[in-house]
């Protein structure tokens, strides 16, 4: 009996286990657009549409600045961390940065704590919606501005200003691009992030809206699966190859990440298929791959998230301290790369983990990435 | 009614693992809904494609036969792909060398974790949980969070190459589990595992030291993730810090597919192999299903669920 029980509750368990590797949820996004901006500017006419007053936040420098971050574990966020510290560097800040190992609530303690270090000002890339609202809530009373950017949170007096680009513009551009290569007709997979997580679900999203505008409402297109690639390099292949293997007629395909895209483009030339258009990103693995290809008539876009972002997060912080108006939200538009201005972009001689839309000047990117 | 009994012993007698009927059904629904997915060409691409997962599964099944857990097989391969493009830097006369010193690495890890288990008797749980987060430390540390370098194509060729139509990622993991096969069904040390995870103090009665045996299966499990970490290196060519994060949680999952237990004392390498491919149809079926998130969980979530369910019935018998 005692057996048997332990044997039901091992196989819970292993099913648990499972469960929560099929779900494994990335960082999250608040359904915060562009609509959301009207109450916003609602309150603050007085600066300017859609501006926020900052002069309760008035100070005198030198600044010392801190950052919530919520994890590292991928090279857009380290790159994204290098670009904040090197314009932090520039700007004469002294910047002190805190890493939550993508624990939510590591990140609230990491804010207390870099509060009891006196800071005056507060850079949070979130890992949630929520969580941290109630603490950065506290820092603003203290007079500490906050700056949310790379991911939203929900509620608007939790932070002052909020930078980043905007997930759904990410994934319109590319669909809008794909579908014109297309002429609005044909099979297409689509290669998705992780299910559930909030970024990869509204770049989707976006691609429907590209789909929506067509004058046929995409009818034409038909999206022959989509399959869940956690926006890693070994998955993208895998799924592609199966794709491969089960449609013989794929027109395009729509992956929301260049790791992706490079698997894509790898299992396409080893099936001996020719080379469809498929979108992308700026990672320099996949740019490296895409001008390799060009010669085998390859067209792509590369979308981007900005890894600079953390660069506008802090002028922002800086002129909310000097009291000047800054924009509630100010989504950076999303940069793209293009056939025709590739070559401007893409690094031979770095290594895969370099994104190339980036501010960074080539002596501190060739400390870093030079192979 | 005679004959009936006859036909169900000798069945009974060959002892397919109820994993291999999941994966035949899987197989047939799958031809059924998507019929250019059964080829055999494709079919052999199921078998490339399983490969890391049947390498690091054969590793914690290893383990799971003492009673133990290893959770730190997934920060393995990870810190062997970033270690081993890194140092390899696409350069052919490094490859084997590098692939030896990261084989190496994996039984570092598993003798640290194996002393810390089976000498200082801390429970496999925490302490692979603890090697795991000091694995990701390292691999950033390491890498500087931006991994550099790529695989040289000699070695790329074990994992994308092919002999004749076969794939070689194919060939390695057939020649490693047969090796493996042999040695647990005809070598003394099987036997010991085995009996280890049922009951440690028999095994010290008839003149084995158990701890010994336990360090042997850690280490063997460390060597497998090491050699799963380079499987998936030569596949994707290159150094990530994203590989399919899943392959900690579904390592557990498969050996118990395929008839491992918590409990220890049980397990099938054989099973493990089995449940790997099913893991890898499973994925491939639910993708030309062509649903949204939500439902592709919630039918591999029942699939798995009911797999572990028959599985562990027949462990019952």
């Amino acid at each position: 009996m005692k057996k048997r029980m332990l044997s039901l509750l091992s196989l819970l368990l292993a099913g648990m286990l499972t469960l929560t590797a099929c779900g494994n949820g990335g960082q999250t996004t608040g359904g915060q657009t562009d609509e959301d901006m009207g109450d916003a500017q609602a309150e603050t006419t007085d600066v300017g549409e859609g501006m926020v007053d900052t002069s309760q936040f008035k100070k005198d420098g030198p600044y010392t600045i801190g950052f919530s971050n919520i994890s590292v574990v991928n090279t857009f966020r380290v790159q994204m961390v290098r670009e904040l510290e090197y314009a932090a560097e520039q700007a004469g800040v002294t910047l002190y940065t805190t890493d939550a190992g993508g624990d939510t609530s590591k990140q609230v303690s990491d804010i207390q704590d870099l509060m009891a270090r006196g800071i005056d000002a507060l850079l949070v890339a979130p890992g949630s919606t929520t969580a941290t609202n109630a603490v950065t809530r506290k820092a603003i009373d203290q007079g500490i501005p906050v700056i949310v950017f790379n991911s939203e949170v929900e509620d608007e007096s939790a932070f002052t200003g909020y930078v980043g680009t905007d997930a759904i513009e990410f994934g319109y551009v590319m669909g809008k691009w794909l579908l014109n290569e297309l002429d609005g007709k044909g099979n297409i997979i689509v290669l998705d992030g992780t299910a559930g997580a909030g970024v990869g679900e509204m770049r989707h999203q976006g691609l429907q809206k590209a789909l929506d505008e067509l004058p046929d409402g995409g009818k034409n297109i038909n999206i022959l699966a989509t399959y869940y690639a956690d926006w890693a390099y070994d998955k993208g292949k895998q799924a592609t190859e199966q794709a491969l293997a089960a449609y013989p007629d794929i027109d395009g395909v729509w992956s929301q990440g260049g790791a992706m895209t490079q698997g894509a483009i790898e299992a396409f030339q080893a099936a001996g298929r020719p080379l469809v258009p498929m979108t992308g990103e700026d990672s320099n693995g996949f740019l490296k791959l895409w001008k390799e290809a060009q010669s085998e008539g390859f067209k792509s876009i590369a979308a981007s998230d900005a890894a600079w972002q953390g660069e506008v997060a802090l002028e922002a912080a800086l002129k909310a301290l000097a009291g000047e108006p800054i924009e509630k939200y100010n989504y950076i538009p999303v940069p793209t790369i293009t056939d025709a201005d590739i070559d401007q972009y893409v690094r031979p001689e770095y290594s895969d983990a370099y994104w190339c839309n980036t501010k960074m000047p080539k002596e501190v990117a060739d400390q870093y990435y030079l192979e | 009614m005679e004959k009936s009994i006859k036909w169900k012993d000798r069945f009974a007698r060959l002892n397919v693992p109820i994993i291999f009927w999941g994966l035949l059904l899987l197989v047939v629904i799958l031809g059924f809904v998507s019929p250019n997915s059964v080829k055999p060409a494709h079919l052999l691409d199921f078998t490339r494609q399983a490969a890391p997962m049947i390498l690091v599964a054969i590793g914690q099944t290893i383990v799971m036969m003492i009673g133990g857990l290893d959770l730190s097989v997934a920060a393995v391969m990870v810190l062997i792909d970033v270690v081993a493009a890194q140092m390899m830097m696409n350069d052919p006369s490094r490859a084997v060398p590098v692939a030896l010193l990261c084989l190496c690495i994996g039984m570092v890890v598993g003798l640290v974790n194996g002393f810390l288990c089976a000498v200082m008797h801390m429970p496999s749980f925490v302490v692979t949980l603890g090697m795991s987060t000091l694995l990701l430390g390292v691999t950033l540390l390491y890498s500087g969070g931006s991994p550099k370098g790529s695989i040289p194509d000699n070695f790329r060729f074990l994992g994308t190459g092919f002999a004749g139509k076969i794939p070689m990622a194919a060939i390695v993991w057939l020649v490693i589990a047969a090796v493996v096969i042999l040695v647990m069904r005809f070598l003394p040390i099987g036997r010991y595992i085995m009996a280890t995870g049922v009951n440690p103090m028999a095994v010290y009665q008839s003149g084995v030291d158990p701890v010994r045996i336990q360090l042997t299966c850690y280490v063997l499990c460390g060597l497998f993730a090491a050699l799963a970490g380079l499987q998936i290196s030569a596949y994707i060519g290159t150094a990530s810090l994203q590989l399919g994060e899943d392959y900690q949680t579904r390592s557990i999952a498969v050996a118990l597919l395929g008839g491992a237990a918590f409990t220890g004392g049980k397990g099938s390498i054989f099973g493990t192999i089995l449940a790997s491919l099913f893991m890898v149809v499973m994925s491939s079926l639910i993708a030309v299903l062509n649903m949204d998130a939500g439902d592709q969980n919630i039918i591999q979530g029942v699939i798995i669920l009911v797999g572990l369910l028959l599985s562990g019935m027949k462990k019952d018998d």
